[in-house]
């Protein structure tokens, strides 16, 4: 009786939370499908992905996607390390300093445009800035369809202040989990900074980068309220086509099918990182 | 039409106008000293700075002066509950002092002839700025070949996909700089499903349809 | 002399980065605390001329934000009730049981975080019509729920997994029931770390905007009602709104700044 109680137990208390995920997520992302690939009539259909294909904001908006992506998660990867390595070099002030980089883990990515907006609106503080120190005489307006350049940078500048605290905590974690012996070993035979980063902490790194790179790549797939702030409609990606779809031209079947792109790229980009950066067995020992 | 839009009218206009929706913030802020848009969002503008502001019909074109009517429907949907108290509501906004009100308010003009700012003058205790609103849209109703206008009826759930033509055919004809005669032919296809799929009769100022109305697409 | 060198390398960037951090939000605070005139003012100056309450008070008490605010933090709310009740037994399970299927388990949990919330919120968006739940506070919170919940059970069960197991036996053969031992003895010392995880719940719930703007029409969260109204809103009511929806993120950062490496940790996983 005894031993029947305990070997159920564990089922019974993961049972509402997989309960709550089946509905919450199975269900939905079957929904999708289904309201993407039907039609009004309610017959299977690729008219609504027919449709999105010839729609004249579906290529700028997977090249804008993908474009965002591949500028904005490297650098982002690259200024996490190097906060994660200047944390882990534990300086005087270091957890101070940790924890104005974590500040930005509690901004939204609307805040975040927002804030941004503030400095690169016409009349906003880069202006300004700018003319104080004498470089301009008139507002330059940076957030216009005819500087796209402008558009993007300002947009990647404002994802990579907002989001790199995501990827910087992975990391710091990640780097806390290597045994320190590790590197001590590596500086009595001579090794200089650069190359205990280089051939030690990096390597072992590895699987914190992973994790970091799936989590903020599929979040970088969802990039919408910065580039509605700064950008309007100027700038179509995918997730705002998603949404414009749904709440402006009413068209659930359209909002679906893109959703179903989002999803599937996200989940092949993220295969492509496990295929490409698995990390060598032996370290794992 | 289109290459007047393209080639004169749009090298003078704000391109940040691609995202504005509220004139008033645009007129306020003095990035636009010209603007265009319905009268209930304006009224900021106007309400603030009336001495800055003047309230002018809209353009000539060669068919008239065309302009949109906004008409904001009261109406009871079939089986509703609480039928009587519908009906009640209906009686109180298209009372006199209610219209005078919520174009005191929120600029949206009355509908009831008694309660016309022509006729009411000055008494309703319209703020001077709401006052030049009225002025200028009873001058452009009242002018010669004036062309009431109504905003597309009939197309159901699917009405918000006309804006998304419109907005097409200006993204790709002043942004993107295709020609004009494809982007017509193309999108006016689009719209020509749309209203067959729909089944929406032509609406004013074009004769009511028998059928889906049907573009002339030369 | 190579240290030297070395440390100020290490300072300066440190002071770079913080200051790369820090700045904008200087800004938006300076925005948010300016007189309306001076925001349309060019060229602004980086600290206005007078701080004034003038432009924060008009967001406050533009239409619709006291009462986006207050939905806001019921869903927040809501949503931690919801993660823990649901998170905290699955998070314990995993921590203490190895049963058939954990791994499984812990697969699953970790695919839902692939899921981008826009394949979420639209098919729910129609089910929630349907089933009369639209609009609605819950209904939010629900979706907030979803998306917390797979980071809520790895957190717990970290949490759970550092209190010694020896203490619960003890607590056992002392005669408390399974139940008993776990309220009295894993729970507290298990709460630090449980509250660490709703604080940062209530965050991810606050700031978040995609599924709010989809699920609500007319009981709006805050970011919904301020991203829903932005492009008609005038750049004060935006200024203000912006630097009213970071100040708890600036509090709840704060608060939680100790546990964010092992929250972190644990869903490293």
């Amino acid at each position: 009786m005894q031993v029947w109680r305990t070997a159920s137990l564990p089922y019974l208390l993961i049972l509402p939370a997989l309960l709550f995920l089946l509905v919450f997520f199975v269900y939905p992302l079957a929904q999708a499908f289904l309201v993407a690939f039907q039609s009004p009539q309610g017959e299977v259909t690729l008219q609504h992905f027919q449709r999105m294909w010839r729609d004249i904001n579906f290529q700028p908006a997977v090249r804008n996607t993908f474009l965002l992506i591949v500028l904005i998660v490297p650098l982002q990867l690259v200024l996490a390390l190097i906060i994660a390595l200047l944390v882990h070099s534990r300086f005087w002030g270091a957890s101070a300093f940790l924890y104005v980089c974590a500040i930005p883990l509690g901004i939204s990515d609307l805040a975040a445009g927002i804030v941004w907006l503030s400095i690169f609106a016409e009349r906003g503080y880069l202006n300004s800035i700018l003319q104080g120190l004498g470089l301009v005489d008139s507002p330059f307006l940076y957030l216009s369809y005819q500087h796209p350049e402008w558009l993007f940078t300002a947009i990647i500048l404002t994802e990579v202040w907002r989001a790199t605290a995501i990827v910087m905590i992975v990391l710091v974690a990640g780097l806390q989990m290597i045994p320190r012996d590790y590197l001590e070993a590596a500086e009595l035979c001579g090794a200089g900074p650069f190359q205990r980063i280089w051939y030690v902490i990096l390597p072992l790194l590895k699987p914190s980068l992973q994790t970091a790179l799936i989590i903020r790549t599929i979040f970088a797939f969802e990039v919408f309220a910065v580039v509605l702030v700064l950008a309007g409609r100027l700038i179509p990606v995918l997730a705002g086509e998603s949404f414009f779809w749904y709440m402006d031209y009413r068209n659930t079947h359209m909002a679906a099918a893109y959703a179903v792109l989002i999803m599937v790229l996200s989940t092949l980009v993220t295969w492509l990182y496990l295929k490409l950066l698995r990390p060598r067995e032996e370290l794992l020992a | 039409m289109w290459q007047f839009f393209r080639d004169e009218l749009w090298p003078v206009v704000n391109p940040g106008s691609i995202n504005f929706e509220f004139m008033q913030e645009q007129l306020l802020a003095e990035e636009v000293w010209i603007g265009w848009d319905h009268t209930a969002r304006v009224p900021e503008a106007l309400k603030q700075k009336p001495d800055d502001f003047l309230a002018v019909p809209a353009p000539r074109g060669p068919e008239g002066l065309g302009f949109m009517t906004v008409v904001a429907g009261l109406g009871i949907p079939a089986g509703a509950p609480n039928r009587a108290e519908a009906e009640e509501l209906i009686d109180y906004l298209t009372r006199p002092l209610t219209q005078i009100a919520t174009l005191r308010e929120v600029a949206f003009f009355p509908v009831v002839q008694e309660a016309e700012p022509t006729t009411i003058g000055g008494l309703a205790g319209l703020s001077r700025g709401v006052q030049v609103l009225a002025d200028g849209v009873a001058k452009q109703s009242a002018a010669p070949n004036a062309v009431v206008t109504l905003l597309p009826a009939g197309l159901g759930g699917r009405a918000g996909e006309i804006n998304k033509i419109y907005r097409d055919a200006f993204t790709r004809i002043v942004i993107n700089r295709e020609a004009i005669s494809t982007v017509l032919a193309q999108e006016g296809q689009n719209l020509q499903n749309l209203l067959n799929e729909t089944g929406a009769p032509c609406w004013p100022p074009d004769p009511p349809s028998i059928g889906p109305c049907q573009l002339e697409l030369e | 002399m190579r240290h030297a060198a070395g440390r100020a390398l290490i300072y300066g960037a440190a002071v770079l980065i913080a200051a790369w951090v820090l700045f904008p939000l200087f800004l938006i605070a300076m925005a948010a605390f300016s007189p309306r005139a001076e925001i349309y003012k060019w060229p602004k100056s980086l600290i206005p001329s007078q701080l004034s309450l003038e432009t924060f008070l008009f967001f406050l008490h533009s239409h619709g934000v006291l009462e986006s605010t207050l939905n806001s933090i019921g869903v927040a709310l809501l949503t931690i009730a919801f993660t823990l009740l649901l998170g905290a037994p699955a998070g314990y399970a995993i921590a203490r049981y190895l049963f058939a299927g954990r791994e499984a388990f812990k697969l699953g949990i970790l695919m839902t975080k692939m899921f981008p919330v826009v394949i979420l919120s639209i098919p729910l968006a129609v089910s929630f019509i349907r089933w009369g739940l639209y609009d609605t506070l819950p209904a939010v919170a629900l979706l907030h729920t979803a998306l917390a919940l797979p980071f809520a059970i790895m957190i717990t069960a970290s949490v759970f997994a550092g209190v010694p197991r020896d203490l619960e036996e003890a607590a056992l053969t002392l005669g408390c029931s399974r139940l008993q031992a776990f309220l009295r003895v894993a729970l507290p010392l298990a709460l630090p770390g449980l509250a660490a995880a709703a604080l940062f719940t209530f965050v991810m719930s606050w700031n978040e905007v995609f599924a709010a703007i989809i699920l609500t029409v007319h009981h709006r969260t805050l970011p919904a009602q301020v991203l829903v109204t932005l492009n008609e809103s005038p750049l004060p009511f935006r200024f203000a709104g912006g630097f009213f929806m970071i100040i708890p993120a600036l509090i709840v950062i704060f608060l939680i700044r100790r546990y964010l490496i092992s929250l972190w940790g644990a869903t490293l996983r």
